[in-house]
């Protein structure tokens, strides 16, 4: 019921997005811009710089979720022009949060191997030089090791905000005499 | 009151307003606390382990207090340290006087050392390097850093072309030695050392400043 439910208001939102053909267009455009920028930012934010040289250095999970990330998020922005004006807006904040929380999620893991953003954040907790050394190197391995958990945390993050903007529009309508229905 | 929740009721398709922002705040909530967790969470457990160690620190002090006075800076004679080459001979530092020196260590398990090695050895900044008559010496950090990874061998076989290339050497440091050059405990740290044994140039992440040491040799 629920998975029902949950594609009912995407299958209703992108139908009808792309019944127009400018937004149609404009899904295709996002996602191929996303994911390009995807596939540079993965493999290149353990190095410490985005650089096209790094994309040789890319594995084939972090181009499968580059194409995710990038179509998901050319599908958020997209639905959310595509319903500006319809009622129901109050829940678009969940959207963006949704939205937020998952491109961050995606990106900064990537920064948290291999880069001095752990040692230094351990340092900052008052931790002597042996004690930074002796930390920092299993945290930034566990993210090393794990970080297609996270992003498939982020995937899911990004799904749950395109549920919100399409529930936000086709859900519940309000007849004249003020009661709610469909 | 009544009147002005009624009003917003109908336009928020029946919802009351402090059912939306019921409803709001624990979405928004959710959210922070699954980035928070899944970031934050391993975070603290790694930190939290400082606590529960901290007694390790009266073992380190008296070693961390003398290393300090040796701690690698720009500018400064570069400190002498030991290093044990994959051949199992041990040369300290001081026996490249004459040359420069790049000076880079590395945990084997960590990816942008692994990227910085298949640079040097595929893109030509190995040759640039040697060119200058440079020698090249990759040290793997005393024991990873705590996270065990390949031996320092098998990540000159995978990434850095093998231990047979002239001028680039291949080697394994003391606790000390990597005290002194690694005290923040980096990953990926390189020192550019001129032939009179003083240290001109550091930097974290050799694979993103290649263009900038070769140019500084």
């Amino acid at each position: 019921m629920i998975l029902m439910s949950l594609f009912e208001y995407e299958g209703n939102a992108i139908r009808a997005m792309l019944q127009d053909r400018f937004y149609a267009l404009l899904l295709v455009s996002l996602s191929i811009a996303f994911t390009a920028i995807y596939l540079v930012l993965l493999p290149s934010l353990p190095n410490g710089a985005i650089s096209l040289t790094f994309v040789r250095f890319i594995t084939p999970i972090q181009i499968a979720f580059s194409i995710i990330f990038g179509l998901l998020l050319g599908l958020i922005i997209t639905l959310n022009l595509s319903i500006r004006g319809i009622r129901n807006r109050a829940k678009s904040k969940n959207a963006a949060a949704g939205a937020s929380a998952g491109a961050i999620l995606g990106t900064f893991v990537n920064v948290l191997c291999c880069t001095p953003v752990v040692p230094s954040v351990v340092a900052l907790f008052g931790a002597s030089t042996p004690l930074v050394f002796g930390y920092s190197a299993p945290v930034e391995a566990f993210f090393e090791n794990n970080y297609v958990y996270f992003y498939f945390v982020s995937a899911i993050l990004f799904v749950v905000s395109i549920h919100y903007i399409s529930k936000s529009a086709y859900c519940c309508t309000v007849k004249r005499d003020g009661k709610r229905g469909k | 009151m009544a009147h002005f929740n009624d009003k917003h009721r109908a336009d928020r398709g029946g919802l009351g307003i402090n059912e939306i922002k019921r409803h709001r705040i624990s979405v928004s909530s959710m959210l922070i606390i699954a980035v928070v967790a899944c970031c934050g969470v391993p975070l603290l457990l790694g930190i939290g382990g400082i606590g529960f160690f901290s007694f390790l620190a009266g073992q380190h002090s008296q070693t961390g207090a003398a290393q300090r006075a040796l701690n690698a800076t720009v500018g400064e004679p570069a400190p002498n340290i030991p290093i044990t080459l994959t051949n199992g001979t041990t040369l300290n530092l001081s026996s490249f006087r004459g040359k420069p020196v790049v000076l880079w260590f590395v945990a084997t398990w960590c990816s942008s050392c692994a990227d910085s090695a298949s640079l040097l050895a595929n893109d030509g900044y190995y040759n640039k390097i040697h060119a200058k008559g440079a020698e090249l010496i990759t040290v793997e950090l005393y024991d990873d850093l705590g996270y065990s990874g390949p031996s320092i061998s098998a990540f000159a076989d995978s990434y850095g072309g093998g231990t047979q290339n002239p001028g680039w050497l291949y080697g394994t440091s003391s606790l000390n030695a990597t005290y002194s050059y690694d005290p923040k405990g980096y990953l990926d740290i390189y020192y550019v050392i001129d032939p009179k044994g003083v240290i001109t140039n550091e930097g974290v992440g050799l694979a993103a400043n290649l263009d900038a040491v070769v140019s500084s040799l």
